[in-house]
């Protein structure tokens, strides 16, 4: 090949390429006169702010809002239902009643009790039944009182189904009480709550409450035992004084 | 020979006393039909009676009255106007003032601007000025704020208020007149009575949440910044009026030099609760705030989130412009428009599903705008009453052998025609505006974004000359930060903002940043 023929097909490569540009040029000045594609009005139908603020950016913004079920210098007053979730041989229900009061948003004093009324599990009858043992001594709770100091710690909001807003806390209970046993046999109890108050209104909520109790009680071979107990309670709870809407 | 000419002279009177007497008995008829609530076989009567040439001109005259009165009861009021006018533009003068009164209570029901001018015109005051209610008043005011006569309006809405001191739309009225004349005191006085009417209605009352922000306006108008915002913030979340209270809020915190707080706002305002709106101007704010903190690389994301929203709507516009849209066109937008309103509220929320469907030229969020020009909204009201007058007639008229319904038909085809032609002027009209406001916007976004480029550049060779104030800076903002969380106060909760937004946070917003600006 001849240093000609390179030269020719370098002109040609370079007019093929000016003629590309040509033409893209000319392409790119028709996108700009071009009418707007449905698709783009379609877009523009809404407008995106989803990238408004980088993410750098974040920190610079928050939320301060008012709280939906403010707790401060209010009475609550609570009544639900109770079970022992922890006892294997008897299936315990009861009924609770409680009062707080709530010196600020996190803390507050309260005290609680309840009355349980418990049947021996289908198991435990069994024994009785048909093998004739004597089932009295398997305990079960009677009631149960307590005062407790009371700690929230956490909030947060639930989204149901994207439509309704629901509030909530997480509160920790600490205390001692008292506890009375099927033999009517009373013992100081310690106890702990963990529970959550869902907002319902700005003066009520529900309450889901796991309390454990920690108390002596008898045994057959070890007159007095450490016993356990997990209690779960759902109550609802109204705040007074009633506040405004807010 | 004489006899039989007698005889014949004779029968001629008694044929011609028996026809008067037949319409005479015809009239009397169709009257004892109108009382008792027979409208639509007293209208064809009275109409037969109007067409009736050998009638006696004061009897035709009762009988187009009392066709327009039957035509009214039948609740086609744009047909009923036809023979009310007539009655008007007659020598007879016992229908007239009775006829013009109908006329006004017509332009009323068919929100008619034009008639209402014409009946006001033709009406004389000094005639029936003991016996007008406010309401008459009312309307002449309107007559005199439409002209630009702002001392005519204020004068006659005294009146009117004077005669019901709770007439509503008298004392919206007589407040936007005095702030026309810039008298904002009375305006803002006006409001407050007006507001007052409104005490123990629900917060969320559509009329109860214009006023308090049309009062907030009222006080920005006079400069009196923090009382606007007073009752800027008094706007209930959930009425329509809070999101139009946003930018006007973004803005009064702006002029009250509060920048944090008009940045919070705006950010509740540029959340996906408020995509489906035409909000331009709340950019333009956002990247001025912005750069006012020396924070360039923030205003220009808003200032490139303007583009990507709103560049190619200036073009949409300007294309439909040159477009010559005829009625269909215009129709299609508004129907298209309407159909996802329509869907919006009665799922209470925005329909993302609707608006995906959606087929409009012009894209939503600029349409819905549009929609509440108030010109558009009177005319397009007027038509789909005159549309539905026009199938009622079908229903009322179309089963019953009568001369009255061509009639009524080439009454609604004129008007329905004119309409068409009217609604495609305003609605270019409209479009124009929007355009006009638009490039506006797009002007000094382009201007705010030379600042920034500019400030930039400044904040750039300051900086690099002066890193240890930077850094300082950067510390100062997280400082300030916690300062602000902490001085929270005890019944309010704060929550950090990690891209989400919930609904109930909306004018919770805060802006921490501080300024980054460096002093040379």
């Amino acid at each position: 090949m001849k240093i000609r023929h390179l030269i020719n097909i370098f002109l040609g490569i370079c007019l093929l390429l000016i003629n590309f540009k040509i033409f893209a040029a000319e392409d790119s000045s028709e996108v700009v006169n071009k009418a707007i594609s449905v698709k783009t009005i379609k877009k523009l139908n809404i407008s995106d702010y989803s990238k408004i603020i980088p993410a750098s950016e974040y920190s610079n913004y928050g939320v301060v809002q008012k709280i939906e079920l403010p707790k401060s210098s209010r009475v609550q007053i609570k009544t639900g239902v109770t079970t022992v979730m922890s006892d294997a041989f008897a299936s315990s229900y009861g009924l609770s009643l409680g009062a707080v009061y709530n010196f600020d948003e996190t803390w507050g004093v309260g005290i609680g009790g309840a009355a349980y009324s418990s049947n021996q599990t289908s198991q435990i009858s069994n024994i009785n039944k048909t093998q004739m043992q004597n089932t009295d001594n398997f305990l079960s709770l009677k009631n149960s009182t307590n005062a407790s100091i009371y700690i929230t710690p956490m909030h947060g909001k639930w989204s149901v189904f994207n439509d309704k807003i629901l509030p909530f806390e997480v509160y920790l209970a600490f205390g001692s009480g008292q506890v009375t046993d099927s033999l009517s046999k009373s013992s100081s109890a310690t106890s702990a709550s963990l529970g959550q108050l869902i907002s319902l209104t700005n003066s009520s909520a529900a309450d889901i409450n796991l309390q454990w109790l920690s108390y002596t009680s008898k045994n057959l071979i070890n007159p007095d035992q450490l016993t356990n107990s997990m209690l779960l309670t759902v109550s609802y709870s109204i705040f007074w004084p009633f506040v405004e809407n807010r | 020979m004489r006899f039989f000419k007698t005889l014949s002279i004779v029968f001629l009177i008694c044929g011609l006393v028996s026809v008067a007497s037949a319409d005479l008995a015809l009239l009397k008829q169709g009257v004892s039909d109108y009382k008792n609530k027979s409208f639509v076989n007293a209208a064809i009567k009275f109409y037969d009676l109007t067409k009736n040439n050998s009638l006696d001109e004061e009897l035709k005259i009762k009988a187009e009255y009392y066709l327009g009165l039957s035509l009214y009861s039948l609740k086609l009021y744009q047909a009923s106007s036809y023979p009310i006018v007539k009655v008007i533009q007659s020598k007879s003068n016992k229908y007239k003032k009775k006829s013009l009164l109908k006329l006004i209570a017509i332009s009323n029901k068919l929100g008619d601007q034009r008639m209402l001018d014409f009946a006001l015109s033709a009406i004389d005051v000094n005639d029936i000025q003991k016996s007008a209610d406010d309401i008459y008043y009312f309307k002449l005011a309107s007559l005199s704020y439409d002209k630009g006569d702002m001392s005519g309006a204020i004068n006659h809405l005294k009146t009117s208020i004077g005669r019901n001191p709770k007439n509503e739309a008298a004392l919206n009225l007589l407040a936007l007149s005095y702030l026309k004349k810039n008298e904002t005191e009375n305006a803002i006085n006006s409001y407050l009575k007006l507001l007052e009417l409104y005490d123990g209605r629900e917060s969320s009352h559509i009329k109860r949440s214009y006023t308090v922000l049309n009062t907030a306006r009222a006080y920005f108008q006079a400069k009196k910044y923090a009382q606007a915002v007073e009752f800027y913030i008094k706007i209930y979340k959930n009425s329509e009026a809070y999101r139009e209270s946003l930018p006007e809020l973004g803005w009064t915190y702006f002029y009250l030099g509060q920048y944090a707080k008009a940045q919070g706002v705006l950010q509740s305002l540029h959340s996906p609760f408020y995509e489906n709106f035409f909000e331009p101007e709340s950019l333009v704010l956002r990247a001025i705030l912005l750069n006012y903190n020396c924070n360039s690389e923030a205003a220009e994301v808003v200032v490139n989130n303007y583009n990507s929203n709103y560049s190619n709507i200036l073009k949409i516009l300007t294309d439909w412009a040159a477009l010559k849209a005829n009625i269909i066109d215009v129709m299609a937008e508004v129907n298209y428009a309407n159909e996802v309103l329509l869907n919006e509220k009665s799922k209470k929320e925005s329909s993302i599903e609707t608006i995906k469907n959606y087929g409009g030229k012009i894209p939503f969020k600029v349409t819905r705008t549009m929609l509440k020009d108030s010109r558009l909204k009177a005319i397009t009201d007027t038509f789909l009453i005159i549309k539905n007058e026009s199938e009622s007639t079908k229903k009322l008229f179309g089963n019953i052998q009568n001369s009255l319904k061509p009639y009524l038909d080439s009454i609604y085809d004129d008007r329905i025609n004119f309409y068409n032609n009217q609604i495609v002027v305003i609605f270019n009209k409209v479009v124009q505006g929007l355009e006009k406001k638009l490039s506006y916007y797009t002007q000094q976004m382009m201007f705010v974004n030379y600042e920034i480029i500019d400030e930039k550049k400044k904040q750039t060779r300051v900086r690099s000359n002066q890193a240890d104030q930077f850094t300082e800076v950067s510390d100062r903002q997280e400082k300030n930060k916690k300062i602000k969380i902490s001085s929270v106060s005890k019944d309010m909760k704060y929550w950090p903002f990690d891209g989400e937004f919930w609904k109930d946070e909306i004018g919770n917003t805060l802006y921490f940043g501080e300024s980054l600006c460096v002093q040379e």
